[in-house]
């Protein structure tokens, strides 16, 4: 284990864990009660699948450890995010949504029950593209959304400080901040980066990852290179960012508008005074 | 310890009362709660309260005409309830609803300790359907305005929960504005949507479909004039207060059919000790009941076997699988209200019928939010630009 890093365990590892960061992966509520009697020191939160199974067993449920719930089906499955909802007044809540193809019902029911969001964006192809676009404009304008959905809310405040960004740290699959550890104790890369074990070297190995990270081609020429490294042309390097370009253009230009406003608001202020 | 939870719990100590509304859906009886039957409601309320580690109860106790138990039995049941709430570090508020008709001095001192001296009070204008047996509206009405009269007299705040007719639509928003306003002098108001609580050939119905039209325009017209003189004079009408305050990025208090579901925050029990969703269900409707608590060992146990409160935590979930997942207010209504969905549709999967009237109320108390803050910016400009403020 290496210092610095966010592990994401199974809870049948984690017996004799050692105080590092960890993210405990359980596959039912008897799981999140069981890690919840005796929880780890290093808990950063539970990970569970929000499933028709799952769902139908949290009613009742109160345990006080923060959650992020996996929604692996999300044009199907986005109305179970009903019985998410009420955990919010005891623990902080979050739900993890592949953007694949009607996601965007599940973000927007999600963002309605005031449940924070992380969008996992893999390569999604054109109809997901459109869907994430709808999901930016509601992010930005919806007067209804109060909660944050990622990795649009990490970009954006770091668009507007003006400050360096990692897309790969913000959406957690950076190797050097996090890893997985399988059922048999494992170590290994992030799933996005194919989930490969480590070797006796892994540092090396994850230095070599990142070396990658800068990409070649559309890469070069592209204005999000610095904050993105390469995130999307994972793991198909062949993948075309004309969509995701176009709607990481529009988080910038939103941050310039954001930016432009407070300074007015700044400037009243001090008019005040 | 106890989460950031609430429950609000609908009481009904009795279910007697000294009018005839004709509009009633509740099934008035004799039923009257004992102290002993109360002690055993409320602990299993806040063992329930404990095991799902809800931080604090409201108790909205209601009818009935819950002013028929003596103010000295509200005095044992406030001491009771404080103690067993204590016990489980549990904080309760206590709110009256009454129809006044029962009140006299006699009453002050428990409505100061136990409701904050404030009662909640119903007043339809005009009145059509609010009487005595045998009793014309119009009595009714100067029976009420005594008693509003009275409690004001002991400095007590008179609070209203008002029901469009089609007199009130006839009227329209001002004239209705200016008698509870200017008139009586009521600055706490709350507007409900009507729903018919009676069999369909019942003269008591209020009104119906035909006139949704017309209802929207006369909440739309009421939240226009309140906008424009009420708001800055204190006076605060429910829902569009809380909506004004919604868009406004303050904290609201929204009522319960707008909300994520009213299935998780609210309860009713009678005086049988019937527990329901709420006072519209828990008499009028033996069907869609959850149990009785003096007949089950714990509050959990009852509300987690229910399949008729099954069926009130699955519906907004249907609601989602439709028309409900594209609107753009889901975040403040989601399907809105059971009840009124129940009355008019016979089943409780269908949205609200006053769902356009939500969505044109959304609208308009957003746009009014944001001309507002504009308005604020502006003069904060305009104040800066002037050649008064150099001098400051
Ligand atoms: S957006 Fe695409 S092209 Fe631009 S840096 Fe990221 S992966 Fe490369
Ligand atoms: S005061 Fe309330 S409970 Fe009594 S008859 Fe009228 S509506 Fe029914
Ligand atoms: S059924 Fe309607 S009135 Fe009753 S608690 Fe639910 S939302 Fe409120
Ligand atoms: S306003 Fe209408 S469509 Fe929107 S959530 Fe409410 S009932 Fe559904």
């Amino acid at each position: 284990m290496t210092a610095g890093i966010v592990y994401r365990v199974p809870a049948t590892r984690l017996a004799g864990w050692s105080g590092e960061p960890v993210i405990v992966r359980v596959d039912d509520v008897a799981g999140l009660a069981t890690v919840c009697v005796d929880p780890p020191a290093g808990l950063v939160h539970l990970e569970m699948p929000l499933s028709p199974q799952t769902a139908g067993e949290l009613a009742g449920w109160r345990g006080g450890a923060p959650i992020d719930f996996r929604l692996a089906d999300p044009a199907n499955d986005y109305p179970l995010l009903y019985a998410c909802s009420p955990l919010v007044d005891y623990a902080p809540v979050r739900i993890t949504i592949p953007v694949v193809e009607g996601f965007g019902r599940a973000v927007r029911l999600a963002v309605s029950l005031q449940l924070p969001v992380r969008l996992q964006i893999g390569q999604p192809g054109p109809e997901p593209i459109d869907e994430l676009a709808e999901v930016l404009s509601r992010f930005l304008h919806g007067s209804t959304v109060a909660v944050p959905v990622e990795p649009f809310q990490g970009v954006l405040n770091a668009l507007l400080r003006g400050e360096p960004f990692s897309l790969w740290a913000i959406a957690e699959d950076d190797p050097a901040l996090f890893r997985e550890v399988d059922a048999l104790g494992e170590e290994r890369l992030p799933v996005r980066l194919g989930g490969a074990r480590l070797a006796a070297s892994g540092e090396d190995q994850a230095g070599a990852v990142a070396a990658r990270f800068a990409g070649d081609g559309e890469c070069r020429a592209c204005p999000f290179a610095k904050g993105c490294l390469g995130y999307f042309k994972w793991p198909d390097p062949g993948y075309s960012c004309a969509g995701i370009r176009e709607v990481l253009d529009r988080l910038s230009a939103a941050a310039d508008e954001l930016r432009a406003d407070l300074a007015a608001f700044d400037e009243l202020a001090a008019g005040d005074r | 310890m106890n989460g950031g939870g609430q429950l609000a719990l609908i009481l009904l100590p009795t279910l007697q009362c000294n009018a005839a509304c004709s509009y009633c859906f509740e099934r008035r009886t004799r039923d009257r709660l004992s102290l002993e039957g109360l002690r055993v409601l409320i602990e299993r309320v806040l063992e329930y309260m404990a095991g799902r580690r809800l931080a604090s109860l409201a108790i909205y106790w209601q009818g009935g005409e819950a002013m028929l138990l003596p103010p000295e039995w509200y005095d044992a049941a406030g001491e009771l309830i404080g103690e067993a709430a204590a016990a489980r570090a549990i904080e309760v508020r206590h709110l009256l609803q009454s129809n006044l008709l029962a009140y006299g001095r006699e009453w002050n001192p428990v409505i100061e300790r136990m409701f904050g001296n404030c009662i909640g009070s119903s007043l339809d204008y005009p009145n059509l359907h609010r009487q005595l047996r045998g009793r014309s509206p119009a009595h009714y009405d100067v029976l009420w305005r005594r008693k509003l009269d009275e409690a004001r007299a002991a400095g007590i705040r008179v609070e209203v929960i008002s029901l469009p007719n089609e007199a009130t639509l006839a009227i329209g928003a001002g004239r209705f504005y200016e008698h509870l306003v200017d008139e009586l002098g009521l600055d706490q108001i709350q507007i409900n949507t009507p729903f018919p609580g009676g069999a369909a050939d019942d003269p008591g119905r209020t009104i119906d479909e035909r006139h949704h039209a017309e209802l929207l325009r006369f909440h739309q017209d009421l939240a226009a004039i309140w906008l424009e003189r009420g708001r800055e004079q204190g006076v605060r009408i429910a829902p569009f207060d809380a909506l004004l305050d919604h868009f406004s990025d303050r904290p609201a208090a929204l009522p319960c059919f707008w909300g994520d579901n009213c299935v998780d925050r609210l309860i009713a029990i009678d005086a049988r000790g019937h527990v329901a969703q709420c006072d519209c269900w828990v008499t009028s409707h033996p069907d869609y009941r959850f149990g009785n608590l003096f007949a089950s060992a714990t509050l959990a146990e009852l509300l987690d076997g229910s399949a008729a409160r099954r069926q009130f935590g699955e519906r907004p979930i249907h609601l989602a699988r439709r028309a409900c997942i594209d609107c753009e207010y889901l975040a403040l209504c989601h399907g809105g209200c059971p009840i009124r969905t129940f009355a008019f549709h016979g089943r409780l999967t269908e949205t609200d019928p006053y769902c356009a009237l939500y969505k044109a109320l959304f609208r308009q108390m957003e746009d009014a939010a944001v001309g507002l803050a504009r308005q604020a910016v502006a003069g904060r400009l305009a104040a800066q630009q002037s050649p008064i403020s150099a001098l400051a």
